[in-house]
């Protein structure tokens, strides 16, 4: 018997996939991207939620002592201790300019991270993991939104009626703190 | 030279300022004295500019290397001598520096506890405060 006769069905696959790759279309929108779900942390401040990308999160902790840092504005919380490295940390809703009108019961800490910067957020203890998948993910913004709050807005979500979950935009939330630096001390 | 400025090590004195820690290299400073021994000095405040308290009848550092008056700082109630080296420092997250106190160096250190000992910048202390 012939060596080939011996086919584990494999050849038939690779050439159908052969094929298929001959005929793939590169120029249109792969087909699979549709359903990929992408994971996100979200977490509440007082009436407002929020997510980030499960990728700039570094950890979450139980919200430690935060020390203030003398001088500095409103938006900064302070520095807190954590595996013995200083992390500081950002009043989300002050650096977004939003009000709050429920009392928020801080509770957690996310260390999110974006290159060679780390920031701690408060948030409440609603925080959780879920997967979005990017058909429900808004790229349109609500009108609502506040035009801060939409430069650091990624998509919306709505997870109840006229109420929508902002996806932040770690990256530009971080660049810009430490523009603001550089701009501070130049 | 890199090695010998990891190696390098400074004597601090530590203070409790209000509600902060602030560590002060001795360098800068000629003596620490009491607020009664410092009768004649002109006495720089940094409470206002840290937003602390400051107690009366403390510890003030007598400054170094000024012209005019002799010059000495306010620094609290002194509460050890130490020697540091960089390995006691951790650095202050750049972006949360933008409006720190000239007064700070942008590092801190660890007290025990992990409780933040501010660094302060003794030289900066007459251009700072010497106008109020």
């Amino acid at each position: 018997m012939a060596e080939d006769e011996h086919s584990d069905g494999f050849e038939d696959l690779v050439e159908q996939s052969q094929q298929a790759f001959a005929d793939f279309d590169w120029s249109a929108t792969p087909v699979e991207d549709e359903d990929v779900s992408m994971s996100v942390l979200s977490f509440g401040i007082a009436e407002h939620r929020f997510a980030v990308a499960g990728e700039d999160v570094r950890e979450i902790i139980r919200s430690p002592e935060i020390t203030e840092i003398p001088g500095t504005p409103r938006y900064i919380l302070g520095i807190i201790v954590h595996r013995r490295q200083v992390v500081g940390v950002l009043d989300l809703l002050g650096w977004l300019e939003m009000t709050a009108h429920q009392d928020s019961s801080i509770e957690r800490l996310v260390i999110v991270e974006h290159g060679d910067f780390v920031v701690g957020l408060r948030t409440d203890q609603t925080t959780r993991i879920e997967e979005w998948s990017r058909e429900q993910l808004s790229g349109v913004l609500p009108p609502t939104l506040p035009p801060r709050v939409r430069t650091y807005t990624r998509a919306t979500r709505e997870h109840e009626v006229g109420r929508a979950t902002i996806l932040l935009d770690i990256k530009s939330i971080l660049d810009d703190a430490a523009v603001r630096s550089s701009e501070a001390e130049s | 030279l890199s090695q010998a400025a990891t190696n390098s090590a400074i004597d601090v004195v530590c203070a409790r300022m209000g509600r902060l820690k602030v560590a002060i290299s001795l360098s800068s400073v000629q003596s620490i004295l009491t607020r009664d021994e410092a009768v004649g000095l002109r006495l720089l405040d940094p409470s206002e500019e840290l937003r602390t308290t400051l107690e009366p009848n403390l510890h003030v550092a007598l400054l170094t290397d000024l012209s005019g008056p002799p010059t000495a700082l306010c620094v609290g109630q002194v509460y050890a001598s130490e020697r540091w080296t960089s390995k006691r420092l951790r650095p202050l997250p750049r972006w949360a520096t933008a409006h720190l106190s000239p007064l700070l160096h942008p590092a801190c250190a660890l007290g025990e506890g992990d409780d933040i000992i501010w660094l302060l910048n003794v030289r900066r202390a007459p251009r700072v405060l010497g106008a109020r």
